[in-house]
């Protein structure tokens, strides 16, 4: 997203200086996960294959969240936005914008809905009627997609703080894919991985001289916008996704080291200042490689990767802030420390969020 | 220091155009060759429409979009493109400004592009989808100092929040069961949209210090039907107002870059000093935003 900004190339290139006037941070996050699971044992004894698969291995997922039968995306966004505010130092009527971000937009079952915007339900669920509020959809980028246009109003001083949400009932997806998966080059197959959640996170501006949010380099690599499509299943309710995984994995590998050394360039960082990377949580296969990639271009090996899909799987929009609040729960993390989340999504989205982890970990933890 | 309207382009179906996407791109291509502007300068592009081909969800509209144009398909090092849709209802497109009026002043970006479009999803499988197939695209660029979008406000009133749905469903339609589009208007709908606009209108002319008499053009959205008659009931407003509903009825999220586009081709745009943008959608919503051209 962030252009040249040569003469010749760019000729209303600003004059004055980009630098904001303010910055943002990360003021809490919440969670919200479905109770019920499902192993991926049990799922793919639905799935009748030619020739022998293992999706666990291939994938490193072990099993997933699914929503019940009275659980859907409002529910995964609308708790998952209480939980945030519990941990948060702010009321809902403090909240000056809300971005919902969920591809799925269930709504009492499996209804979809297209208007009112999904985000003026959730604000006034919550109690935060005069917040300005729109939906975005950006695949897997949404949340990161929702946190880029969020830090925008917060730097330029319009906003004070405002909450991203989303909340992913995807699993419809798995169970409509179950009896169409014949061989491993079957399109549906990505989506069986996929697993249900709801996320929310609190920006706010962040006060002088302490940590902020440094998002870079955001770009869309739109020749392959045709490697994933979802929507409403044909015959059966909820949604269908058809995906070339390989090709984006290729794709993925063969970009991402140039568009990761840009955004750390644009951060006046190096690879081997990261301390905490948090990948989108595709499979293990695929983050062990992208890894070992980025290792091999930047001559050192990143200091840990976060990956929790071995018990949640892929949960799309919501799968950074999944890991990150689970870490922090752990106490996995110390102020200080530099986290990159890093949003590989259909379209295809690249994108980078880059920030200095602070007192955030003092409102997490097994006694919170 | 607002952002500035470059160009806007529009698009109906045509003979080997019939889908959302389909005119989105027409409508997108036309306002960058009007503009005469290289797509790989556009550093942002959303798209605000609503009811898509085929309901799709992922990946964001505005990618296919974003590769039909031409704008930065693959990663070069120098420039990029970032796309994602926005939706609003029938403010979506406003919104999408206000979302790239920000980046601009931010200096983020030089060009950002907002493209909507609205067409039955699946022919045959709705019911009560009545708007007519449309999109518009509108390019955005840094305006000079006091001039261009110099205030946006957007307000909700929930207690009419069930007043028009739009939902996809399973269900049984013409004995065949299916995921299918249901919309559903409230009576009075448009009656509540134009009043709810009329006192937001006064909060916005208070909060820039602005009479109604200083409003010289208000581009309103084109839907729902009976809007723009509400609106112009009230004194002074029928002169302002920019109706297409004439030549096209009934256009949704791209009903304002029809309205502009016609004030634009008249010369009434340019020659208006200040200029308001009115837009209502489900909820309902109301979005202003107030342009300024230079005298």
């Amino acid at each position: 997203m962030k252009t040249e900004k040569t003469k010749e190339e760019s000729p209303s290139a600003p004059s004055t200086s980009s630098s904001p006037p303010f910055a943002s941070r990360f003021e809490s996050i919440g969670v919200k996960v479905p109770e019920q699971r499902l192993s991926t044992k049990d799922l793919m004894s639905g799935v009748k294959m030619w020739g022998k698969f293992d999706l666990e291995r291939l994938t490193g997922i072990k099993e997933r969240r699914v929503c019940s039968e009275t659980e859907d995306s409002y529910d995964l966004s609308l708790n998952a936005a209480l939980d945030c505010l519990k941990h948060s130092r702010y009321q809902a009527e403090d909240l000056e914008m809300i971005i919902c971000c969920s591809i799925t937009k269930y709504k009492d079952g499996m209804t979809y809905v297209w208007e009112p915007p999904f985000s003026l339900y959730i604000k006034e669920a919550i109690g935060a009627p005069r917040a300005l509020n729109f939906d975005i959809a950006n695949a897997c980028a949404g949340m990161l997609t929702g946190v880029l246009i969020m830090n925008d109003f917060i730097c330029r001083g319009v906003i004070k703080r405002g909450m991203v949400i989303s909340g992913e009932s995807l699993t419809s997806a798995s169970r409509n894919a179950v009896p169409r998966v014949k061989t491993i080059l079957s399109g549906q197959l990505a989506s069986l991985t996929v697993g249900d959640c709801g996320a929310a996170v609190i920006l706010e501006r962040s006060a002088e001289g302490k940590a902020k949010l440094e998002i870079s380099n955001f770009v869309t690599l739109s020749k392959y916008s045709d490697l994933c499509i979802g929507g409403p299943c044909r015959n059966a309710p909820g949604a269908q996704m058809t995906t070339d995984a390989r090709k984006i994995h290729q794709v993925a590998i063969a970009n991402m080291p140039f568009i990761t050394e840009k955004a750390l360039k644009e951060s006046d960082l190096g690879y081997g200042d990261i301390d905490h990377i948090v990948p989108h949580q595709t499979s293990m296969r695929a983050i062990h490689s992208g890894d070992k990639r980025l290792g091999h271009y930047f001559g050192v090996r990143a200091k840990n990767i976060i990956v929790n899909l071995q018990e949640y799987g892929n949960t799309a929009s919501t799968s950074h802030f999944l890991a990150l609040y689970r870490h922090l729960n752990e106490k996995r993390f110390k102020p200080g420390e530099k986290m990159m989340l890093m949003a590989l999504a259909s379209g295809l989205t690249v994108g980078f969020v880059i920030f200095t982890m602070d007192d955030l970990v003092d409102r997490y933890g097994i006694e919170n | 220091m607002g952002s500035k309207i470059d160009a806007v382009g529009l698009s109906t179906p045509g003979f080997f155009r019939r889908g959302s996407v389909d005119m989105e791109i027409k409508a997108a291509k036309d306002c960058l060759k009007s503009a005469q502007l290289d797509p790989n300068l556009l550093g942002i592009l959303i798209n605000a429409g609503i009811y898509r081909d085929r309901h799709i969800a992922e990946p964001a509209i505005a990618t296919f979009i974003q590769r039909a144009i031409g704008a930065n398909e693959v990663f070069t090092g120098d420039r990029s493109t970032f796309s994602f849709d926005l939706t609003n209802g029938g403010c979506g497109m406003l919104t999408g400004m206000m979302v790239v009026d920000g980046f601009l002043q931010s200096g983020t970006i030089d060009h950002g592009m907002v493209v909507t479009a609205d067409t039955d999803p699946v022919p045959g499988e709705s019911q009560g989808y009545n708007y007519t197939p449309a999109a518009a695209a509108v390019l955005l660029s840094r305006g000079e100092d006091g001039a261009g979008f110099l205030h946006f406000k957007t307000e909700t009133e929930a207690r009419f929040i069930d007043d028009l749905q739009s939902r996809l469903g399973w269900m049984q339609h013409k004995r065949k069961m299916g995921n299918f589009l249901v919309m559903s208007q409230a009576e009075g709908y448009a009656k509540e949209c134009a009043q709810y606009a009329l006192e937001n209108l006064d909060a916005f002319l208070k909060d820039t210090s602005l009479k109604m008499k200083d409003i010289d053009l208000i581009i309103p959205s084109q839907s729902p039907p009976g809007f723009l008659e509400e609106l112009k009931k009230k004194k002074g407003m029928e002169e302002k107002l920019v109706d297409v509903t004439d030549k096209l009825e009934n256009v949704h999220t791209a009903g304002i870059g029809f309205a502009l586009a016609r004030a634009m081709s008249s010369g009434r745009f340019t020659a208006a000093k200040n200029c308001l943008f009115l837009t209502v959608g489900a909820g309902i919503t109301v979005s202003l935003a107030l342009y300024r051209n230079l005298q």
